[in-house]
């Protein structure tokens, strides 16, 4: 199994966006199964922390993130999900994170994000990406495994709750959360769903969304659940924010999002939120690394005969 | 799409002169718009001189002005301004390009035809099509029929696709021969419709059927489209420049109940009868819904507003049987001078899909082509494509001033799909392209619109 000094050179060798063997991945998810199954579904964090949202792939914008963090373990870091898909470098992304979280484990901790799902990454880009680098899928099953036994949600210091996506009708305590079989693929449905899936909005109470699934909730309902859990604010990603991250319902609930020039175009900041040991915030926003540190993947438009 | 490997050709660049108008272009010569020409025969002596823009950013030639502007996306004060400028809308696309655009000025008329996202959100927020469902709402909604009632949670309904009839923005020359300063001011839409109209009949374009062969093969939703120009919604509003601009979309003509316009765009589910949505949740007020509706009803252009002589009337886009010159476009003798590649907005549909508008520019030594796109793929619910191509070529006298304009719309259900012999994996359809060309390989199944459109531009003095 993998000692250290194994994790150390794999470590530094992912730093370099170098993908590590077939077999090297299988001994690394194990070891991290038996990291995460010792997690609670809410999981308890300890400050200080740097609080991380969305990464999507973008592993050279991970890298600045890190620059601008300061390093693990040096810095102790909780990433809320979407580490994966949208971005050429999902697999190099997550098994660092993944690395990091086994020789690591109580310097970075790592929460679900809607995006670590079979179903989705079939569609939006990791699936095939494995399938690209390794020649099978195997990777990609080995890492979906571990998916499912990443933790829900987390407490800093009993103060800040942290999920991906929001708040779910049928939680209204933390033990609700608690008692959740989170090992499984996301379902459609159940507190599980909500908690990686619901968004903000600025409406009263709970809305469905037009799409005819998904929730969102408003300033009330995360007033009420804030008051009844003894937590002074939410912190999620899950949905870009051109500023890095956004404030709501009066100081209630932040949006922290931490791929800068989304998708390689969108051409916004990313932000991480430093809680010091008083828990006093502060935002460090980024932008994408820049084009020479990304090697080959920068894209211009050439002109194109289109009809 | 292979790249060009050529380089343009050198040549002189000569500036056009600001200030100075060309005469008004002697009749265009139709015939040799619509019969293809071999593209190697006369290029150099065709190829107008151009200038590119030193910034790279937009290139002047053959009586054309085109400007590509591409910015990030816009931040959280500007989507709370485009929110409120919608009507009050909840949502916008969260990658709004807001601030990006492409302009293409006709210098002798001065009319541009520009492509701007929040334009395109306006026409979404008129054409308004009802709430898709994604595949697994049923699923969902079943198992939580109770708590939905319970939380007495508002249902949103409006279309959350951002599907958009959009093709483009109209916008005219500042004052004109005889009107006065800013006498554009204020006018209402109906006028500018009227006018728009009295354009038409001036021209003496056909109004009825010249588009009626090619409308056949788009099916049932090109029948309803009979009063030719009338089909059009143009939304017109008068700008702070004193110029007019139209918001050109492919709505049909449709009349909307009132039942329609009465839907409210949030009910709240609760049997209980929970509280009044509150002032965010409603779309789009049903005032503003219900005068939208009479504004896209047949005869209402007629129905209202005086008629307003003092303002150039705008030109107008007409149906029409000249297609663009294909070979032209096809050949790889032409270089590209200037391409552009401008997102207008997107949005991942929540981890659902995706929806993007877009628009391409290529122009070449003797024409210039135009590709908007949107594009929808709902994951295993439904694929939509809406292609907008306007194509002018500069290379005959007078040429400059006809556009074509071709319409295509492509939409299948999976249902549809899976009928057509197309797959139905989300995967098939990686981008825009992948669905296009899955659409056009399944022609004419899943074809809802074809149509053809000109619109021809003169020099200063338009109309009059």
């Amino acid at each position: 199994m993998a000692g250290n000094s194994e994790l150390d050179r794999w470590i530094e060798q992912l730093k370099r966006c170098e993908p590590l063997r077939e077999h090297e991945v299988k001994v690394l998810c194990q070891k991290a199964l038996e990291v995460l199954v010792e997690e609670s579904n809410v999981q308890r964090v300890d400050a200080p922390v740097t609080v991380c949202g969305d990464i999507h792939g973008q592993f050279y914008d991970l890298m600045e993130l890190f620059q601008v963090g300061g390093d693990c373990p040096a810095t102790n870091y909780l990433f809320m999900g979407d580490f994966v898909d949208r971005g050429f470098y999902s697999v190099e992304t997550f098994l660092l994170l993944l690395a990091l979280k086994v020789r690591y484990p109580d310097r970075i901790t790592l929460i679900r994000g809607n995006h670590e799902s079979r179903q989705i990454t079939q569609v939006y880009g990791f699936y095939d990406e494995c399938l690209r680098k390794y020649g099978s899928v195997n990777v990609w099953r080995y890492c979906t495994d571990v998916f499912d036994y990443l933790s829900l949600s987390a407490v800093i210091d009993g103060e800040i709750f942290c999920v991906h996506g929001g708040l779910s009708p049928t939680v209204t305590s933390l033990d609700q959360i608690r008692a959740i079989d989170r090992k499984q693929e996301v379902p459609h449905d159940g507190a599980m769903c909500d908690l990686l899936w619901s968004d903000p909005e600025d409406i009263e109470g709970w809305g469905l969304s037009p799409r005819g699934a998904g929730y969102l909730f408003g300033g009330d309902v995360a007033s009420q659940f804030n008051q009844a859990n003894k937590v002074s604010l939410i912190a999620r990603a899950h949905q870009l924010v051109m500023d890095g991250y956004k404030w709501m319902f009066h100081d209630q609930l932040v949006t922290v999002w931490s791929a800068p020039n989304y998708c390689y175009r969108c051409g916004n900041i990313a932000a991480i939120l430093e809680l010091d040991e008083h828990l006093n915030k502060n935002f460090k926003v980024f932008e994408a690394a820049p084009q020479e540190a990304r090697g080959a993947q920068s894209k211009r438009a050439t002109p194109e005969y289109f009809l | 799409m292979q790249q060009p490997q050529q380089q343009p050709q050198p040549q002189q660049p000569q500036p056009l002169q600001p200030g100075t108008a060309p005469a008004p272009p002697p009749p265009l010569p139709m015939q040799a718009l619509a019969r293809p020409s071999p593209a190697s025969a006369g290029a150099q002596a065709a190829a107008a001189p151009y200038t590119l823009h030193e910034d790279g950013g937009g290139i002047e030639i053959g009586g054309w002005h085109v400007r590509a502007t591409r910015a990030p996306i816009i931040g959280d004060a500007a989507v709370e301004g485009a929110l409120s400028a919608l009507g009050g809308v909840l949502t916008v696309p969260e990658i709004l390009f807001g601030d990006s655009r492409l302009e293409l000025r006709h210098a002798a008329s001065g009319v541009t035809l520009a492509f701007d996202a929040l334009d395109a959100l306006r026409a979404w927020r008129q054409e308004d099509l009802p709430p898709l469902k994604v595949s697994v709402a049923q699923q969902w909604q079943a198992a939580r029929r109770e708590e939905i009632e319970r939380q007495a949670a508002l249902v949103l309904e409006y279309d959350w696709t951002y599907t958009t009839p959009y093709q483009g923005t109209l916008e005219g020359a500042a004052g004109g021969a005889g009107g006065s300063d800013g006498g554009c001011d204020g006018v209402a839409p109906s006028q500018q419709q009227q006018h728009q109209q009295q354009q038409q009949q001036k021209q003496g374009q056909p109004l009825q059927g010249a588009a009626s062969d090619d409308a056949c093969a788009a099916g049932t939703q090109g029948s309803s489209n009979s009063g030719g120009a009338a089909a059009h919604v143009a939304t017109a509003s008068a700008d702070n420049s004193g110029g007019w601009r139209q918001i050109c979309t492919s709505l049909q003509a449709q009349p909307q109940s009132p039942m329609a316009a009465a839907r409210a765009h949030a009910v709240a589910a609760s049997a209980a009868g929970p509280a009044a949505p509150p002032p965010g949740a409603t779309a789009l007020p049903p005032t503003a819904r219900a005068a939208a509706a009479i504004s896209a009803a047949p005869g209402a252009m007629q129905a209202r507003g005086p008629a307003f002589s003092s303002a150039p009337a705008p030109p107008a886009w007409v149906p029409t049987q000249h297609q663009a010159d294909r070979a032209l476009l096809l050949s790889r003798d032409e270089p590209i001078l200037f391409f552009a590649d401008v997102p207008l907005y997107e949005s991942e549909l929540d981890d659902n899909g995706v929806s993007a508008l877009g628009v391409k520019v290529r122009v070449m030594p003797r024409c210039w082509l135009v590709l908007l796109r949107f594009w929808l793929r709902v994951d295993g619910a439904l694929v939509r494509l809406r292609e907008t191509r306007l194509f002018c070529r500069f290379d005959q006298p007078g040429s400059e001033g006809l556009v074509l304009r071709e319409t295509k719309h492509f939409e299948g259900t999976a249902a549809q799909l899976r009928a057509a012999g197309a797959p139905v994996a989300p995967t098939a359809y990686s981008d825009g392209d992948a669905a296009a060309a899955m659409f056009s390989a399944v022609a004419p199944a899943c074809l809802t619109r074809y149509e053809l459109h000109e619109l021809l531009l003169h020099g200063q003095g338009l109309g009059h």
